[in-house]
């Protein structure tokens, strides 16, 4: 499963909690770090990387926006940390450490004990997130008892005051209903119920808004935000949306055909977006010019990536050297704030990449501050960074 | 409309359903001349009496000069209160030559449809969650084994191996000893195998193609993220679901196959069962016993639609009462 | 076929009209070199007018493969021995008889032995003189086999009775005075006379080879090793209420002992199989031998006959002087059950005339009593008169009766009520019984057959006649008949032992015969396997004018089949030759030494084949000849 060359046994035996509380102390480590993640698929076509060796954190109570287009791997990444990918055919290298423990290296029995209370999902598609033979409360429920040998009757009280929370009105009526009485808003928050059932310490919410009306959009927003600080959950939130990731980021991790193009906090990608990626996505952004075209040009095929620089089919400064060897490595710019591109390194002119000093972020704070606003206003409306040719759903991702 | 008022509903038009039936074949009845009366001429010409005067008394005495509303009446109560005439393949009434063959069919057939029910859908499920690997084959396999071979066939095979070469089973099948009894079990753990193997085979696909749509389905990723252990996940996410198009094909699948191989079955074991009477009858042109077995099987198939669309409803949520 | 049906086949075979032989025996023609003694080189072939080959067709039933091994075993014959080609045509059974067996009876008149012959009732199966054919043409048929009535032959009448007898699908025009020989022997009365009779008539039937006869098969069944009293003969069962079980084995055939020093114990089951389930048990309305066998083992009926022919009484006696007027005795001590009192002569007289002969009842045995005068001349004695004497009468089993209690029938007979007859619940469960029957019926299952309990008061233990052995029968506790429709599961309860007999298919026999748990027992039997030539005018499809109409092609026609050849190559040796319309067994069968036995020994061969052959030839009108050589 998890592929790499640690003992799974040793990681296995462990046992959580306590070490849970030994790190806990220990203080200094993230909740959640992601090393060197690479998930694989085997398919007729040959191997598909669909992420292709990763890092990340996410911290205590802090929002990561993992942004990208369609296809770029970041629904994977996020469904290799807690192993929703069947293996096989996937195929998950690297090092997830939650609290700690290495998730990869778990076994079965462990990494499900941490499905729920302690890693939680939402995911894009209420309609079918939730089985349409089950009522609500039941699969509310389901998450409770699976993990925690309490009564019925607790559950249910459990489960009626989640719905509650989540913004369900006259819940404990509504408990016993199906999925399909449900509006897709409702479903969301049925599904985010079911999410924190477990009280979970780090929520991942693949593109919860993308199927949803956009007026319905933002409450949901509004109420993941109220939760995370309600139940003091890390949460890291998957979306192709700009102005979502400006309205909710701590940070930012941009990813283009499985790897990590660009990583700072919202106030450096936005304000001083230094790939040409993230800047080709910014500019998509409505007013900005290219809203109707996108970006030229459609992701790499993922069983055959280029060599070098992936985004260097498609991006208009690709040098020579753009186009050998591997993903040039990260060159962080500011603490934090880290960029995967030729023009950082070597002596070469950043200036090129970032052009007319546009978001050169000294002193121009005014244009960046714009800049965002307009995410934030826009973005819900019309944001989508896919190009025309790749518009495919979310879930298409390394499929 | 709440369930209790759709059932209610559905009860109704099932009746309804029978009723037109009955009255079909009591058109065609009426239509088809009686061979009875015919006999009376033939005979009556035989003896050198009159054809005429004949026909004249058989129909007065089969009530066939009543006007057709007061026959239709008859026939109707006769059909509602069992009344269902005399047997003349087994010299009973037809009631009491369907109910002791129904008693006997349903010593196998209750067994053969729990365990088809449970054992399809079980290696269907298993089959998607395998799918193509060896065990997906390898279950797909068996089924499609039991499927191919033909049950008269297998039959006498395993009758054969285990009757006469093991002599752990009994050839001659013996009807006097009690429905819950070892030795029943014993004597009809074969046939019940057989019927099973030959069932399980459709019922399998079914499920197995079903349950391979619901397997990829979104709502297993959820349930795989609550932390739901991958056979409860499969129990009770795949499982339920598969049962909803399952339920609208296995009455008609199950009644298919228990009206042809109930009675090679039973002609193997000498189950004195509803295939080899109707069989029988319809050789033997019992005009009674045929009307009888024809009835049953319309009231079975009747009553087997109102179920199918009853577990229908109540197996998927999404379906609403007023909609049908 | 089954075990059961063989023990009483003698009794019921009256029944069987007609019946067309065929099973589906699957025989390999093994050893079947078809050239017989001859070789091949008797001669050239036979030749047309207009000097073609003779090819002629045999049909078969095409659902019978031992058939179709017999029809080309008689090809290869035919061509070897008398130069005929035959094409082999397999057909439907039923089809045949509705298009070829069988014509519309139109009637009409020829001269047969230069005697006017009318047909003034002619039927489907002889609709008129040879002119009269039926719709489709055939020359040569093996798909109907006959019953040729070894107990009394007369009913052999209808199929020889002269030109225009009832059955004469083929139009034989007999070269005998068949008709007049029947005559005598129906007005004969004493037993020699008839003896004499029935010699002259089987002789000529011999010689005659109306139907080309082939061979009787055997019927095969399978006892219990540990059973005694099965014989290797035809009327087989006779004795049954004897029958026991004997630990180690009997010797094969020998039947039950004549002394016995006491009685074997009561124990166990008799069961026997059923290929189909039984429609009614109602005596006076069964026509069918299973349920008849499953009537007798709870009710006897007045007499049967040993394994030698013999007639042995049971509820009766029956006796006369000169075939018109006989005497029934019935035995003392037979009674019913309660309520209905004592069996006596009033119960078959009332029988009889009330049912039999009333236009109403329409019983089984309705035609059997018409035209019969009966009346009450003691307590236990009554007497049939008959419109014309009939020595041979019980051996046509037409005076074989089930007793029915009077009081039973007096309600319906007052209402003239058939269907309430029919339907009666005492009648179909055979509860009245009494001590009338080795076993009392317990249960009619209507699926799966019939059980019994021992009969402890049966009269047959208080008679004089018969073996000791009956002084305390039955032997068994209990009996059972399984109706099992599936012959691979009758055959796996013989080998289980859960049953105690049943038949076996030839294709079965050497398995069985080995098996030590199963007795094999070789019966002979009435039906027999013939090739119908067809005389008519649609029959000889090889050019103008049919030989078979003459005697001396039937004859080279019969010569040129090797009767043992067939035999041992197609029925395995599990078959009896058939010279003439008796079975060897038969009291009426004329013996070897008069019989001409034609395909065996001199009588088998090219040589004297073609030599009746040339003979036929030179009675026809008509140029065939042989090719040179
Ligand atoms: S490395 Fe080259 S191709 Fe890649 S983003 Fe930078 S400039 Fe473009």
């Amino acid at each position: 499963m998890s592929g790499t060359d640690r003992d799974p046994e040793v990681e296995a035996e462990a046992d959580l909690d306590a070490e849970t509380e030994a790190t806990a102390e220990g203080g200094d480590e993230p909740l959640l770090a992601v090393e060197g993640l690479r998930t694989t698929f085997e398919t007729d076509a040959g191997t598909l990387v669909a992420v292709d060796g990763i890092d990340f954190t996410v911290s205590e109570g802090e929002t990561v926006c993992l942004v990208g287009e369609s296809g770029s791997g970041k629904t994977v990444a996020t469904e290799s940390i807690t192993r929703l990918v069947d293996s096989p055919p996937g195929h998950i290298e690297g090092r997830v450490r939650f609290r700690g423990h290495d998730l990869l290296a778990m076994d079965a029995e462990a990494i499900r004990s941490v499905r729920g209370p302690g890693i939680a999902h939402v995911f894009q598609n209420p309609q079918d997130a939730l089985n349409h033979c089950y009522t609500v409360g039941w699969q509310i429920v389901e998450a409770i008892r699976v993990h925690e040998d309490v009564s019925e009757a607790a559950a249910r009280a459990r489960a009626v005051e989640l719905l509650d929370r989540v913004g369900i009105a006259n819940p404990s009526a509504r408990f016993d209903d199906y999925p399909h009485e449900f509006s897709g808003g409702q479903k969301q928050r049925v599904m985010i119920a079911v999410a924190l059932a477990g009280d979970p310490d780090l929520l991942v919410a693949d593109e919860p808004t993308t199927a949803l009306d956009v007026t319905v959009q933002a409450r949901i927003l509004e109420l993941l935000s109220e939760l995370q600080a309600e139940f003091g959950m890390g949460v890291l939130f998957v979306t192709h949306d700009l102005g979502v990731v400006a309205e909710i980021a701590d940070r930012v991790v941009v990813m283009y055909a499985g790897k990590v193009m660009e990583r700072g906090s919202v106030l450096d990608v936005f304000e001083r977006p230094s790939h040409p990626y993230t800047r080709a996505l910014l500019s998509c952004l409505p007013g900005r010019g290219n809203e109707v075209t996108g970006i030229e040009g459609s992701l790499p095929d993922p069983t055959a990536p280029p060599e070098g620089c992936r985004f260097a089919p498609r991006c208009e400064h690709a040098i020579g050297a753009c186009r050998r060897g591997e993903q040039p490595p990260e060159t962080e710019l500011t603490e934090g704030h880290g960029v995967s591109c030729v023009f950082y390194r070597d002596g070469r002119d950043p200036s090129v990449v970032r052009g007319n000093g546009n978001g050169n972020g000294s002193g121009d704070g005014s244009d960046a501050e714009t800049k965002r606003r307009d995410a934030s206003r826009n973005g819900s409306r019309s944001a989508d960074a896919s190009t025309p040719g790749t518009g495919g759903a979310e879930g298409s991702d390394g499929g | 409309m709440g369930l209790p008022r759709y059932v209610a509903a559905r009860v109704v038009w099932a009746a309804v359903v029978s009723l037109v039936i009955v009255t079909i074949t009591f058109g065609l009845m009426a239509a088809a001349p009686n061979p009875a009366v015919q006999e009376a001429a033939t005979q009556a010409a035989l003896e050198g009496g009159d054809p005429e005067e004949a026909v004249e008394r058989e129909r007065e005495l089969r009530g066939l000069d009543e006007p057709l509303h007061v026959r239709y009446a008859d026939f109707l109560r006769g059909v509602y209160t069992l009344n269902w005439g005399w047997s003349d393949l087994q010299n009973r009434p037809v009631s009491e030559a369907l109910s002791e063959a129904l008693f006997y069919t349903a010593q196998y057939s209750v067994p053969w449809t729990v365990l088809t029910l449970l054992i399809g859908p079980l290696i269907g499920v298993y089959s998607a969650a395998n799918m193509y690997s060896w065990r997906d084959h390898l279950a797909t396999g068996v089924a499609f084994f039991g499927y191919a071979i033909p049950n008269f066939f297998f039959g006498i095979i395993l009758l054969l191996l285990f009757g006469v070469y093991l002599e752990w089973i009994p050839v001659v099948y013996n009807t006097d000893v009690a429905v819950f009894s070892l030795e029943n079990a014993r004597q009809l753990a074969i046939p019940v195998f057989v019927l099973v193997t030959g069932s399980i085979g459709a019922i399998m696909r079914v499920s197995r193609n079903e349950s391979a749509e619901f397997r990829n389905a979104d709502f297993m990723k959820t349930a795989k993220a609550k932390g739901v252990s991958p056979l409860r996940a499969y129990a009770y996410h795949v499982m339920r679901p598969t049962m909803v198009p399952l339920s609208t094909t296995v009455v008609g699948q199950l009644l298919a196959i228990f009206l042809g191989s109930s009675l090679l079955v039973e002609v193997v074991f000498g189950i004195p069962g509803l295939g080899r009477l109707t069989f029988d009858a319809l050789i033997a042109q019992d005009t009674n016993l045929v009307l009888g077995t024809t009835l049953l099987f319309t009231f079975v198939a009747v009553v087997g639609n109102l179920i199918e669309d009853i577990v229908f409803t109540v197996l998927d949520p999404r379906i609403s009462y007023d909609d049908r | 076929m089954t075990g059961s049906n063989t023990e009483r086949q003698a009794r019921l075979s009256r029944r069987r009209a007609i019946a067309a032989l065929g099973a589906g025996a699957t025989t390999a023609l093994a050893g079947c070199g078809g050239n017989g003694n001859g070789g091949g080189g008797g001669g050239g072939t036979l030749l047309t007018p207009e000097g073609d080959q003779v090819v002629l067709d045999v049909y078969h039933n095409s659902a019978s493969e031992t058939q179709q091994l017999v029809a080309e075993f008689i090809g290869q014959e035919l061509s070897a021995n008398l130069g005929i080609e035959v094409e082999i045509e397999p057909i439907d059974g039923v089809r045949f008889n509705d298009e070829y067996w069988t014509a519309e009876a139109e009637g009409g008149s020829d001269t047969v032995g230069g005697e006017t012959v009318e047909w003034s009732e002619p039927t489907p199966r002889n609709p008129g003189p040879r002119s009269v054919t039926s719709n489709e043409a055939w020359d040569m048929s093996l798909v109907i086999g006959l019953n040729t009535y070894p107990l009394n032959p007369q009913t052999n009448r209808v199929f020889f009775d002269g030109a225009n007898s009832r059955y004469n699908p083929v139009g034989y025009y007999p070269e005998f005075d068949a008709a007049g020989l029947f005559e005598e022997a129906g007005a004969a009365t004493t037993e020699s006379e008839i003896a004499s009779v029935f010699e002259e008539i089987f002789v000529n039937i011999a010689a005659e080879q109306p139907y080309i006869m082939l061979t009787f098969t055997d019927s095969i069944t399978g006892y219990n090793p540990e059973l005694r009293g099965p014989v290797e003969e035809f009327s087989n069962g006779w004795d049954f209420a004897g029958w026991f079980t004997e630990a180690g084995g009997a010797d094969e055939s020998a039947g039950l002992p004549e002394d016995i020093e006491e009685p074997p114990a009561v124990e166990g089951s008799y069961n026997s199989v059923s290929g189909s389930a039984f429609s009614t048990l109602n005596p006076l309305y069964n026509t069918e031998s299973g349920a008849g066998t499953a009537i007798d083992r709870a009710l006897d009926q007045g007499y049967t006959f040993d394994e030698n022919q013999e007639y042995f009484p049971l509820l009766y006696d029956m006796s006369t002087d000169r075939g018109e007027v006989w005497v029934f005795e019935v035995r003392d001590g037979l009674r019913f059950s309660d309520p209905y009192g004592s069996v006596d002569a009033e119960t078959f007289v009332y029988l009889i005339e009330e049912l039999h002969q009333s236009e109403w009842a329409n019983t089984a045995n309705a035609i059997e009593w018409s035209g019969v005068n009966v009346e009450v001349t003691g307590d236990l004695e009554f007497q049939a008169e008959l419109p014309e004497p009939r020595l041979l009468w019980p051996e046509s089993f037409d005076p074989l009766e089930y007793p029915i209690p009077r009081g039973l029938l007096e309600p319906y007979v007052e209402n003239e009520d058939r269907e309430g007859l029919q339907r009666n619940e005492e009648l179909l469960e055979l509860a009245f019984t009494g001590n009338l029957g080795p076993y009392v019926l317990e249960e009619w299952n209507r699926g799966s057959g019939t059980t019994y309990t021992r009969n402890d008061e049966y009269y047959l233990r208080n008679i004089e006649e018969g073996p000791a052995l009956f002084e305390n029968a039955p032997y068994f506790e209990e009996s059972t008949i399984e109706v099992i429709e599936s012959q691979a599961s009758r055959l796996g309860a013989l080998e289980t032992g859960e049953a105690d007999s049943a038949g076996i298919p030839p294709e079965r026999f050497e398995d069985f015969d080995e098996n030590p748990d199963v007795s094999v027992y070789q019966v002979p039997q009435s039906f027999n396997r013939i090739l119908s030539v067809n005389m008519r005018d649609n029959g000889w499809s090889a050019g103008p004018g049919n030989l078979f109409q003459f005697v001396e092609f039937r004859r080279a026609m019969a010569s040129a089949i090797g009767k043992t050849e067939l035999i041992e190559g197609v029925y395995r040796g599990l078959a009896q030759p058939h010279y003439t319309w008796q079975p060897r067994f038969s009291d009426f069968y004329p013996g070897d030494d008069v019989v001409e036995t034609y395909g065996t020994g001199d009588l088998y061969g090219p040589d004297v084949a073609r030599e009746f052959a040339r003979a036929a030839i030179e009675r026809s009108e008509f140029d065939y000849r042989y090719a040179e050589e």
